[in-house]
C-alpha cells in the first residue's frame, strides 16, 4: 500500500493537491480573467475619474460657473494624453464626447450613474466595447462619462495567466524537488535496511550501515545505528569469549573426572551407573552450550540455499527402524501444490546440520511421547515466505504425561529450556530437544511453533524460502 | 600402533598414554606443540596417528598441524579440543586435521577413532575389494549381495552400508557417532537410540540362529564386528 509508506504518501498527497488546484485554476481561467479585467477596469476608471475631478476642483477659478464649453475645453485637452480614456459630456439631452461619433447605444439620459456600464461603439475603424463610469457634475448640471477598452488590460497583463503559469512551475518544481529528496532519504533508510537485513541473514555483527557524508538528523541516525551495532558486536564478542571460557574451563576438570570414572568403572563395575550419569551430564552440558551459541549466532558462519527434501527424506529413514519398534507409522506428505513444481520444493536458508538434527528431534520426539501403534504425520507445506515442516502425533499419553494440562501452558513453555510434560520424568531425554529446535531454527532465520489442535500435538519447522 | 600424543594437560595425557598402552598401543607424549614438532619430524619417527590438545602454551595444536602440513609430513592427526563449535571444527580440519574430537570424551571413542584412522592410511588391499568376508559372511560389493553361510541375507541400502563399514574394519571398535558420521554422513550426536535399532535390525539378519555371532557390542564404546576365536 502507499498511503503505508508516508514518503509516498507524502508525495502522493503532495501531487493529488497540486493536480486539484491547478485543474480548478484551468477550469475557472476564464472567470477569473473577466474578475480581474472588471476589477481593474473598475479601478483604473474610478481612478482617472478622481483625477479628473481633481483637476475640475483645482481649475474652478478658471471654468466659469455652468459654462460647458469652458469643461469640454478642458476635458479634451486632459484627455488628450490619457492614451485610451474617452469622455461623454451629457447635460440635458446631449452628449459631447471625445469619440469620433456619438456611441449610438450610450443613453442621452444616465438615470442612475452609480457602477459601471457598458456600451459598443465604432472606434478607430472597427467595432470596440468600452466599459464606462459615470458622475455627475453638479455645477454645470450634466454628468461626465469616462469610458475604457478593458482589452487593453487583458492583452498587455493578464495576470491571472502570468499567476496560473506561475503556479505550474512552483508547484511541478515542488514536486520535483520533493522528489528528489524522497529518494535520497529512501536512499539512505535502504543503506539502513540493507545493512541490518543483512545482519540479521548472516549473523555477520561486523557490518555497518554506509556513511553517504549525509548531516542531519539522518546522519545522527546512521550514527546511532553504527554505534548500536558496534557495543552489540562487543557484547556479542564479550559473550562468545565467555561462553568458550566456561566451554574450556568446565570441559577440562570434567573431562578428567570422566576419564578417572571410567578408569574406576573398569574395577568397580557398580561405578558404570555413575559413569553414565556423567556422560548424560556432559551431553547435557553440550547441547546446552549449542544452544546458547545458536541463541547468540555464534554457531553458525553463513547459511546455505538447500532443498530440505533430502534431509527430510534421510530423518525418516533414520528413524523408520524406531518407529516400527514400537509399531508406529509414520504418514509424510508433500503438499500438492508443492509436488507440482517441477523444481521439486523449492531452496530454503538453512544449514544442513542443524535442519537433519532438528528433523530428528521432531521424530524422536514424536516417537517418544506417541502411543504404541499410533500414525504419526510429518508434512511439509508452503506457508508465506517458509517452508514449513509440521510433525504431528497424538497428545493421549504423550506431552502431558496423561494429566490435565493447560493448552497455552504447554504452546508457551514447551520451548524452554528443560520443560518436560512429563512432570515425574519418566521418559528419557533431557528436555533440550525442542529448545534446540527452536533455537537452530531462529538461527536459521525461520520459526518454530507448537500448537495442540484436534487432540494433536502439531511442532512446525518453518524456513526462509531462498529469493 | 604407534602414536604421538601432544597434550599439555599432565592428567589428560597420562588418561591417555595409560588407555592406551593398555590397548597394547606404543605412544610417546610431547608437552606443547613445538615439542611435538620436533618429535613427528625427527628423522626416525615412525607414527602411524597423532594425537594433539588443540589449545596449548607456546605452539598450538592447528600452529603444528599446519608446520608439518607445510613440510609435507602426512601423518593422520586426529585434534582433541574443548571448542565444539560448527567453525571451530571447521577451522581443525582445514587445517590439515582428519578427525576431530570434542572433550570431554570416552576415551573408547577416542580409541576407537584412533584405530580406525591409522588403518584407513594404511594401505590396505583389502579396503578395495569388492568381495568382504568374515568367517562364513560375505559381502559383494559390485553385486550388492550379501549372504551368511550361503544364505541370502535381505539388506535394505543402509544396513548394506552399515555392514559394508564393519566388514572394512575387522575386529575394531566402532562408536555410535562413527557410525552415523561414516554411514548417514551426519555430524552429531542424536542422543537417543536411533543407532541401536539400526545395529538391532542388521544383527537379526547376519546373526542367524544356530550360527556364531559376529557383531558385538562393546560396552560403553559401540560395536564391533568379529570372527569367533
Amino acid at each position: 500500500m502507499r498511503w503505508r509508506d508516508p514518503f509516498s504518501g507524502l508525495l502522493w498527497i503532495y501531487g493529488a493537491v497540486a493536480f486539484v488546484f491547478l485543474l480548478l485554476a484551468f477550469l475557472m481561467a476564464d472567470w477569473l480573467g473577466a474578475w480581474y479585467v472588471r476589477d481593474t477596469t473598475s479601478f483604473a476608471l474610478e481612478t482617472k475619474m478622481e483625477s479628473l475631478e481633481a483637476q475640475i476642483i483645482e481649475q474652478q477659478e478658471l471654468l466659469s460657473q455652468g459654462e460647458v464649453l469652458e469643461l469640454e475645453k478642458l476635458l479634451r485637452k486632459e484627455f488628450e494624453k490619457s492614451g485610451p480614456y474617452q469622455f461623454i459630456i451629457s447635460m440635458n439631452g446631449d452628449l459631447i464626447t471625445s469619440f469620433e461619433e456619438i456611441p449610438p447605444d450610450f443613453p442621452s439620459a444616465i438615470p442612475f450613474p452609480e457602477g459601471l456600464m457598458d456600451f459598443s461603439t465604432f472606434h478607430d475603424g472597427k467595432e470596440v466595447n468600452f466599459t464606462s463610469l459615470t458622475t455627475p457634475l453638479e455645477q454645470f448640471n450634466a454628468e461626465v462619462t469616462v469610458a475604457l477598452d478593458p482589452s487593453i488590460l487583458s492583452s498587455d497583463h493578464n495576470w491571472p495567466a502570468i499567476l496560473f503559469t506561475i503556479m505550474v512551475s512552483v508547484l511541478g518544481l515542488g514536486l520535483s524537488l520533493s522528489w528528489y529528496l524522497q529518494n535520497r532519504i529512501k536512499a539512505r533508510l535502504m543503506d539502513i535496511n540493507t545493512t541490518t537485513a543483512a545482519i540479521v541473514n548472516s549473523g555477520d555483527l561486523s557490518r555497518r550501515v554506509k556513511d553517504s557524508n549525509l548531516s542531519g538528523p539522518l546522519a545522527v541516525t546512521v550514527d546511532n545505528i553504527n554505534h548500536m551495532l558496534s557495543d552489540v558486536e562487543t557484547a556479542m564478542h564479550s559473550t562468545r569469549q565467555q561462553a568458550n571460557n566456561i566451554a574450556h574451563d568446565l570441559r577440562t576438570p570434567l573431562t578428567a573426572a570422566y576419564n578417572q570414572l571410567q578408569t574406576a568403572a573398569k574395577r568397580y563395575p557398580e561405578l558404570e551407573h555413575s559413569e553414565k550419569l556423567l556422560a548424560n551430564l556432559q551431553n547435557t552440558f553440550g547441547l546446552l552450550l549449542q544452544i546458547n551459541r545458536l541463541e547468540n549466532r555464534s554457531e553458525l558462519s553463513a547459511l546455505d540455499d538447500m532443498d530440505p527434501y533430502p534431509c527430510v527424506v534421510d530423518s525418516i529413514e533414520l528413524y523408520e527402524p524406531v518407529f516400527q519398534e514400537k509399531n508406529q507409522v509414520l504418514q509424510w506428505k508433500v503438499a500438492d501444490n508443492l509436488e507440482s513444481k517441477p523444481e521439486g520444493l523449492g531452496l530454503v536458508k538453512a544449514d544442513h546440520a542443524l535442519l537433519m538434527q532438528s528433523v530428528c528431534n521432531l521424530l524422536d520426539n514424536a516417537s517418544k511421547y506417541g502411543a504404541t501403534g499410533e500414525v504419526i504425520e510429518l508434512c511439509i507445506k508452503p506457508s508465506d515466505k517458509y517452508l514449513c515442516i509440521e510433525c504431528s502425533n497424538s497428545v493421549e499419553m504423550g506431552f502431558t504425561g496423561g494429566g490435565i494440562v493447560a493448552t497455552e501452558a504447554i504452546e508457551e513453555k514447551a520451548f524452554e529450556r528443560f520443560y518436560r510434560g512429563d512432570q515425574s520424568r519418566t521418559e528419557e531425554g533431557n528436555g533440550l530437544g525442542l529448545s534446540f529446535v527452536k533455537a537452530a531454527v531462529q538461527a536459521m532465520g525461520g520459526e518454530a511453533s507448537l500448537k495442540l489442535e484436534s487432540g494433536k500435538f502439531v511442532v512446525s519447522i518453518c524456513l526462509l524460502r531462498s529469493v | 600402533m604407534k602414536l604421538l600424543l601432544v597434550e599439555d594437560n599432565q592428567e589428560q595425557a597420562q588418561f591417555i598414554c595409560k588407555g592406551m598402552e593398555e590397548a597394547g598401543h606404543c605412544i610417546d607424549w610431547a608437552r606443547d606443540g613445538r615439542e611435538g614438532f620436533q618429535l613427528a619430524t625427527q628423522s626416525q619417527a615412525d607414527y602411524q596417528l597423532i594425537i594433539s590438545d588443540r589449545l596449548m602454551p607456546e605452539m598450538d595444536g592447528l600452529q603444528m598441524l599446519k608446520a608439518l602440513r607445510a613440510i609435507e609430513v602426512n601423518t593422520p592427526v586426529l585434534i582433541l579440543s574443548a571448542l565444539d563449535s560448527v567453525d571451530e571444527r571447521v577451522k581443525g580440519l582445514r587445517s590439515g586435521g582428519d578427525d576431530y574430537l570434542v572433550k570431554p570424551f570416552a576415551f573408547s571413542e577416542l580409541l576407537a577413532r584412533s584405530e580406525i584412522l591409522a588403518a584407513r592410511a594404511a594401505p590396505v588391499a583389502a579396503a578395495a575389494d569388492s568381495l568382504l568376508t568374515m568367517a562364513d559372511l560375505e559381502l559383494n560389493r559390485m553385486s550388492r549381495k550379501a549372504s551368511r553361510a550361503g544364505q541370502a541375507i535381505e539388506l535394505n541400502t543402509r544396513e548394506f552400508h552399515i555392514l559394508e563399514y564393519f566388514l572394512q574394519n575387522p575386529g575394531r571398535v566402532i562408536t555410535r557417532t562413527m557410525l552415523l558420521e561414516q554411514v548417514w554422513g551426519h555430524n552429531f550426536d542424536p542422543q537417543t537410540n536411533v543407532i541401536d535399532v539400526h545395529i538391532s535390525r542388521l544383527r537379526k539378519k547376519v546373526d542367524l540362529p544356530d550360527l556364531p555371532s559376529l557383531l558385538h557390542t562393546v560396552r560403553g564404546a559401540g560395536y564391533k564386528m568379529e570372527a569367533p576365536a
